[in-house]
């Protein structure tokens, strides 16, 4: 029995196993793409359900929607943006659900594994943000501005811009859409290889038919417990730090430098 | 301490100052170690000397840019 066990559990875990099979239509619907579509449908509809008939005493959904929105709105988009901040308060708190639903598919039973595990998605998200900020910039202070502001930081001797100059470049336009889109995805990639580690090596370990490995495997299981609770600190953490770098960004292309 | 910053500095959410400055670090050091590089495969210099040269002077460049842009 313990060699069935060990020859039926893939391990060790690899970047193969990132790579869902396809459900229909070739591959261009997998457990990602439903995965992706539900988190869209439950913000859609929460928002929808939760201030379909707004009552002066809100109902839990409403109150729900509220201290979501009004988390955002104050801690995130009038804090970091400023008062120009409001206008972006719905898109932000949208984009903070959206991923913090799709980060949290990695610990929900069946779904368990995140879109946001696979690299296209969190580039998606990262270049939205990366147009909305360059966009936002170049509207505001024009496109020579704009440049001007970002790669030319007030009050430096001119030499120096040299030197810092490629660096601002590499900051703006290169580093800052990149970190944000492979931070995401890091951290639901490792996240989700740690709980295979730990859930897969337990059943192996358990199978190994030593006395002393079978109780090591229990110990992995305990491991994967914990470390499920872990991830879904950091689903909601990485969704949180996600929207305040975009508002960030955002305060940035909206500042007066001068 | 808190009343003689700017408005606007104060209301910045540390996060976002942190990553900022570690994304000067990784750019700084990225792109003049990169640059560097290219001199050394350029002029055929000895042990890498253009990359540590690029290097050391883009992380310079990195935290000049980060107590202008991002220090009270």
């Amino acid at each position: 029995m313990g060699d069935q066990v060990l020859a039926d559990t893939p391990f060790p875990p690899s970047v193969e196993d990132f790579y869902l099979p396809s459900i229909a239509f070739g591959s261009w619907v997998t457990k990602f793409s439903l995965l992706v579509w539900l988190a869209v449908a439950f913000v859609i509809i929460f928002f929808l359900v939760a201030y379909r008939n707004p009552k002066l005493v809100p109902t839990k959904g409403q109150w729900l929607a509220e201290s979501a929105y009004g988390f955002i709105r104050d801690g995130v988009a009038k804090e970091v943006i400023g008062s120009d901040g409001l206008r972006f308060a719905p898109y932000l708190t949208s984009l903070f659900l959206f991923i913090f639903m799709a980060n949290i598919f990695g610990v929900i039973p069946l779904a368990q594994i995140s879109p946001m595990a696979h690299i296209a998605y969190p580039i998606v998200l990262a270049l939205s943000t990366y147009v909305l900020y360059l966009y936002l910039g170049i509207k505001k202070h024009g496109l020579g501005g704009y440049l001007k502001d970002r790669l030319f930081p007030p009050g430096a001797p001119w030499p120096l811009y040299v030197l810092l100059t490629p660096i601002e470049f590499t900051q703006y336009f290169i580093t800052q859409p990149l970190t944000l889109a492979v931070r995401l995805f890091a951290n639901m990639f490792a996240g989700h290889l740690i709980l295979l580690v730990f859930t897969l090596g337990g059943f192996v370990l358990l199978g190994s038919g030593n006395i002393a490995l079978a109780a090591a495997g229990f110990i992995s299981f305990g491991m994967a417990i914990v470390m499920t609770l872990f991830e879904a600190i950091v689903a909601i953490l990485q969704a949180y730090v996600f929207v305040v770098l975009t508002a960030s960004y955002i305060q940035v292309s909206l500042s007066d430098e001068h | 301490m808190a009343d003689d910053q700017t408005p606007k500095r104060s209301d910045e959410s540390g996060a976002s100052v942190g990553w900022a400055a570690v994304g000067y670090l990784l750019a700084g050091i990225g792109v003049w170690g990169f640059l560097g590089a290219l001199v050394d495969r350029w002029l055929d210099l000895p042990q890498g000397i253009g990359t540590v040269t690029g290097m050391v002077l883009g992380a310079a460049g990195a935290i000049y840019l980060i107590v202008k842009r991002l220090g009270a």
